[in-house]
């Protein structure tokens, strides 16, 4: 914030001009009755109607600047935060992301930024115009009756507290609000997406009765929140009634007296009521300030997490030889996923990575690309740690695909350029070739501009796997990692697929993880995982020979493909 | 949502079935636009009485008068602040009540319509309906009607009782108006174009920043930070720019009311001023203007933004009303159905999901009651459909189903599902506890539901958990394995004790260990009743009583296995592969 002092002080100081010529109205009004009153022998009508539109006008002028300054403000310091908050998230380590929920993190990027800015501008704002607005009046006031201001520092107080304690209210019953409306959103959600067993069960009733309690509750909140606030703006309005009333009491005793002017009292009148807004503003605007503080504290939880990923210096291309020592691994507060597993993979060769649901197979290999990092033991590529390397050129050396494959909301060809921004034409089409996803483009209106995504298309399954393979192509990296990234794509392609890699895998070191042993068949070395050990190490006809579990696994396969897709020879 | 349905024309006959809505809460109504009514007098009469102060009771030095008047004074007062109060919470209740209306039968028309229709209508839309929908219509109810015809009733009175006053001052100052409404539509039309731009790009934003959330791996192993970084300053400095926009239009709008308020009262006073000298007007009455002129500006500034509110409402109206006339078209019959014995009777069956793509061809078949039947063919062969048209998510186009001998289509729906479980291949958890998706909010003893999840082999592990059935199943049942899903859901169906079973085996592969339970499962599910299996596990399909063997949406084979071994057909070769596997891997387990 530090950075725009010049514009707050700018903005600070339009505030107080403006205040200062807005507070003379009423008393030129007031000052022009009272004229009226003896004939107008002080000034001309003409001339005091100068001055009020003259006040108005300059006045006009500078609440628009203050305006400028102070709300914008707001919006760059939004953007600022915006921009560190993205800033330290990309520096933060996997574990933290592990730990946090996404919807969390972006309540902290949405909510609570929202209420730090609104804090900064039209917080500041306001209480700056407040204050300023309310001590000009009360001094304007003070110096025209001292008797008739104390009916005003009475009642600024009480309305000030009311107002207070009421916007909390509405603030806390809002909260619960849109909390009860999120869950009637969810039951629909789910009553749509789950509609086959509901029907299928006759549970529409019972649905039906639970969601009705869900509206009866939301009934209840916001049935509190309209009787909340139908009481306060009236509540409101007859406390300056109230004020008003008091006010032409004292006023009508003085000015029958002759103690008080007739324009005297019109110019306090409308003291008061310019003053009604600062009077609830103060309110208000301590509850803003409050929510800022609170979202700058949960944002200052990220900003200064210390959990970030950390590098090293080391540097330079080599082989792409890749050795596990004694690696042993657990998710927090979880069971050891992987125990002392120990692999030495030369540069260019191709291992196959076999095991069942939860055996350790994608934890084995986010480890080798640092997506992870081990407890004990370490990942060495080409005899240097892992650790010791510098991040960018361990990714420069590696691509993965992983196995859910996740695309950005961007065009087709910026998410398979998306790690080689400026690669060849040539370049590109080959890697798409490879993964045999240009054939789907042509059929695509837009072809490879075709946009993905909530507002663009949805790919299959298949075709969000062919993509990211791609992606991962046109890095050429030294080292390709294949997560089980082939299992929506069927055994015709698939096969196809693997064809083309293994001739551009030429070289390169390649791990490849599958369900699908079928893919695996050609593989130099393939290793079986069960429990976090490897159980199982050889080739295909090693492992076939040996009859353990991989052989197992490979003739259910067989037949259950037989079950399911065969049918495609017969057609 | 595309803006530009957002935005609609007044639609008269959509109005009227609106305000029909009204009609139970009829005497409400009227008592809420009695109080309406009663609040814009006490209100606009409030500066009258100032004038009285002034112009007799101080004028006239009578202060026994002045305590008087303060006293109507205030009685105006608090007789406002009761009539706004209960008006507010009146119209707000009325609303309410109209919201929980259309949201009750919207729901109850949602989840009765057919599957085709779901088939045919994204979730998020139909969400959509139920929630955005419904709250712009309530503002309808709330903010809009109503505060239209409150916002015309206090300019009429007011306009009014200025003219009453003096016509020559009440002109003056409604020659501001013109001026006050162009800029009041100028500065909304803007706005709205211009948070409308703001919205878009809001999105972009949390998208942006939500996708780089998730796919915060997928940015690191691909060394996107610092371009990631680079974009998101791009649409974030966008946003702000657009945002500064607005600002500069806010900036300039309510600083430009102030003015034209103060050209008002320099105009009041102006006239008012010289009349006061020639003797013609009362103090009373310039100081009552000055008061009706800062009340007048705010109805008018006001009306703008509620015409907009009744074009979104309008437009919120017309889809919700598009959900509510359209009626299910799959109904059922009048036929109960108490027990059923559970004999399936397919005649020439013939069905498709969309035209000239038929799915089955003429199917005929017939299961005995108390036998099983394994459906066995390729994906796409139709197998699934089968059990769909048995719990009548669809209506063949030609042919019919019997039930027990009597058409599916006369038994009454609700009966007839009831009598029936299906097992998905996708298991479906609801959010709840392991409880609540079990018994379906259906009414079982204890006992029922423990023997249901001993039978599936769950209860060792439900027994395990430290809230055993009443642990909570997270977001769409993440928090559990696929094989744990599985037996959820084969312990909900026998649960029911349905009297007839369809079992749509899952292909998905699980670990071995859930693999067994789940076979072990399945076993306990089919004894004892009618079922129809989805088969993917050669054990399912070697135990069936009729094997049925679907190709192309036709029925090619059928018999028991003996029958189809002998045919040689599609059947026969499964099985040699079997035997050739059987042998290959014979590790003493002969499911595989």
């Amino acid at each position: 914030m530090g950075r725009y002092r010049g514009r707050i002080l700018r903005g600070a100081l339009l505030v107080l001009v403006t205040n200062s010529l807005f507070i003379f109205g009423p008393r030129v009004l007031g000052l022009a009755i009272d004229d009226l009153g003896q004939g107008l022998q002080n000034h001309s009508l003409g001339w005091y109607i100068g001055v009020l539109l003259g006040l108005a006008v300059v006045s006009g002028v500078t609440r628009f600047g203050m305006r400028q300054q102070l709300i914008g403000t707001s919006r760059l310091v939004e953007r600022d935060l915006r921009e560190l908050f993205f800033e330290r998230l990309l520096a933060l380590s996997p574990r933290f992301f592990a730990r946090q929920r996404t919807g969390d993190i972006m309540s902290r990027a949405t909510q609570d930024i929202e209420n730090v800015r609104l804090a900064s501008g039209p917080g500041m704002m306001y209480s700056m115009d407040t204050l300023m607005l309310g001590g000009f009046g009360l001094a304007m006031m003070l110096s025209m009756s001292f008797r008739l201001s104390l009916v005003v520092l009475v009642m600024l107080p009480v309305v000030s507290v009311i107002v207070y304690r009421i916007s909390k209210r509405i603030h806390r019953l809002t909260l619960l609000s849109q909390k009860q409306y999120g869950r009637i959103s969810s039951h629909v959600q789910e009553s749509a997406a789950g509609i086959r067993v509901i029907q299928a069960y006759a549970r529409e009733e019972y649905m039906a009765g639970r969601f009705d309690g869900e509206l009866e509750k939301y009934l209840q909140i916001q049935m509190s929140l309209i009787r909340t606030d139908a009481a306060f703006r009236p509540l409101m309005g007859a406390l300056f009634a109230l004020s008003q009333a008091i006010l032409l009491w004292l006023a009508g005793t003085d000015i029958v007296a002759g103690k008080l002017q007739l324009g005297e009292y019109v110019a306090f009148s409308t003291y008061m009521s310019m003053l009604a807004w600062p009077t609830i503003a103060i309110g208000w605007v301590t509850n803003l300030l409050q929510r800022g503080d609170a979202g700058m504290r949960r944002l200052d939880e990220i900003i200064r997490e210390p959990d970030v990923l950390g590098e090293g210096r080391a540097v330079g291309r080599q082989g792409g030889a890749i050795t596990l020592q004694d690696l042993s691994f657990a998710y927090e507060d979880g069971p050891e996923v992987l125990s002392h597993i120990d692999l030495e993979l030369p540069a260019g060769s191709v291992l196959g990575v076999v095991g069942e649901t939860g055996s350790g197979k994608s934890t084995l290999l986010k480890l080798i690309c640092r997506e992870l990092e081990p407890q004990s033991g370490r990942v060495l590529l080409d005899g240097k740690p892992l650790a010791e390397l510098k991040l960018d050129e361990l990714r420069a050396e590696m691509a993965v695909v992983p196995q859910d494959a996740f695309l950005f909301s961007e065009t087709l060809r910026n998410n398979v350029r998306f790690g080689k921004e400026h690669a060849s034409e040539e370049d590109f089409l080959r890697s798409s070739e490879i993964s045999r996803i240009s054939s789907d483009i042509e059929q695509l209106a837009d072809g490879w501009e075709s946009a993905i995504g909530e507002r663009g298309i949805t790919l299959s399954g298949g075709q969000k796997q062919r993509s990211t393979i791609a992606r991962a192509v046109l890095m050429q990296p030294r080292v390709l990692i294949l997560d089980d990234c082939l299992s929506a794509v069927d055994n015709h392609t698939e096969e196809e697929i693997i064809g083309e890699l293994r001739q551009y895998m030429d070289g390169r070191t390649t791990l490849i993880a599958s369900h699908r042993l079928s893919a695996l068949r050609g593989a130099d070395r393939i290793i079986v995982l069960q429990e976090g050990r490897i159980t199982e190490s050889g080739t295909h006809e090693q492992l076939l020979e040996h009859k353990g579990l991989y052989a197992d696994l490979y003739r259910r396969q067989e037949l259950e493909e037989e079950l399911s897709h065969g049918g495609d020879e017969h057609a | 949502m595309p803006d530009r349905r957002d935005v609609k024309g007044l639609d008269w006959s959509l109005l009227k079935r609106l305000t029909g809505m009204l009609r139970p809460y009829g005497w409400m109504a009227a008592g809420a636009f009695s109080l309406i009514i009663c609040a814009a007098l006490f209100e606009t009469a409030i500066p009258l009485v100032t004038r009285h102060a002034i112009d007799v009771d101080i004028a006239g030095g009578d202060l026994e008068g002045l305590r008087g008047t303060i006293l109507v004074f205030l009685l105006l007062v608090a007789g406002g602040f009761v009539t706004r109060y209960f008006q507010q919470v009146l119209t707000g209740f009325i609303g309410q009540r109209i919201v929980v209306d259309l949201r009750r039968s919207l729901y109850r028309r949602v989840t009765s319509m057919q599957m085709g229709w779901f088939d045919r209508t994204p979730v998020g839309q139909i969400m959509t309906r139920l929630t955005n929908d419904v709250e712009n219509l309530n503002q309808l109810f709330t903010g809009g009607l109503i505060l239209i015809f409150q916002d015309i009733l206090s300019l009429v009175l007011i306009v009014g009782v200025l003219f009453w006053m003096d016509w020559r001052l009440a002109l003056m100052l409604l020659a501001v108006v013109p001026v006050i409404m162009l800029a009041t539509f100028q500065f909304k039309k803007l706005v709205r174009a211009a948070f409308r731009r703001v919205r878009a790009l809001v999105a972009d934003v949390n998208t942006f920043l939500q996708e780089n959330i998730t796919g915060m791996a997928v940015v690191r192993l691909f060394r996107r930070e610092a371009r990631n970084r680079e974009i998101f300053e791009q649409i974030n400095t966008r946003l702000m720019d657009e945002h500064l926009r607005t600002i500069f239009y806010f900036a300039v709008f309510f600083p430009l009311m102030e003015v034209l308020g103060s050209v008002a009262t320099a105009g009041v006073l102006w006239v008012g001023g010289g009349r006061v000298l020639d003797g013609v007007l009362t103090f009373g009455t310039l100081v009552a203007f000055l008061n009706y002129a800062e009340r007048f500006f705010r109805p008018i500034r006001d009306l703008a933004e509620k015409y907009n509110i009744l074009q979104n409402a309008m437009a919120a109206a017309e889809r919700v009303f598009e959900i509510l006339d359209r009626h299910p078209t799959i109904t059922g019959g009048e036929q109960l159905l108490p027990k059923l014995k559970g004999e399936i009777v397919f005649e020439h069956v013939h069905f498709s999901y969309e035209k000239g793509i038929p799915v089955l061809k003429d199917i005929s078949f017939r299961v005995s009651a108390g036998s099983s039947t394994a459906l066995v063919g390729y994906t796409g062969s139709g197998k699934s459909t089968i059990a769909s048209l048995l719990l009548r998510f669809y209506e063949p186009q030609q042919g019919r189903i019997l039930l027990d001998g009597v058409d599916l289509r006369d038994y009454r729906l609700d009966e007839l599902r009831r009598r029936m479980a299906i097992v998905l291949q996708d298991v479906f958890l609801f959010q709840g506890t392991l409880w609540d998706n079990i018994c379906l909010g259906e009414d079982y003893p204890e006992e029922r539901v423990r023997e249901a999840a001993r039978r599936t082999g769950l209860l060792d592990w439900v027994d395990g958990k430290a809230e055993g059935f009443h642990t909570e199943v997270s977001e769409r049942g993440q928090s559990l394995s696929g094989g744990q899903r599985q037996l959820v859901s084969f312990a909900r169906a026998l649960a029911h004790n349905p009297d007839l079973l369809l079992l749509d085996e899952a292909t998905s592969s699980v670990d071995t260990r859930s693999e067994g339970l789940i076979q072990e499962a399945i076993a306990e599910l089919l004894k004892g009743r009618t079922s129809v299996v989805i088969a993917h596990r050669l054990s399912t399909i070697q135990q069936a009583d009729q094997i049925l063997v679907l190709h192309h949406g036709e029925l090619v084979e059928s018999g028991t296995h003996r029958e189809l071994m002998d045919h040689e057909g599609i059947y026969h070769r499964l099985w040699m592969l079997q035997s050739r596997n059987g042998a290959a891997a014979s590790n003493g387990k002969p499911e595989a």
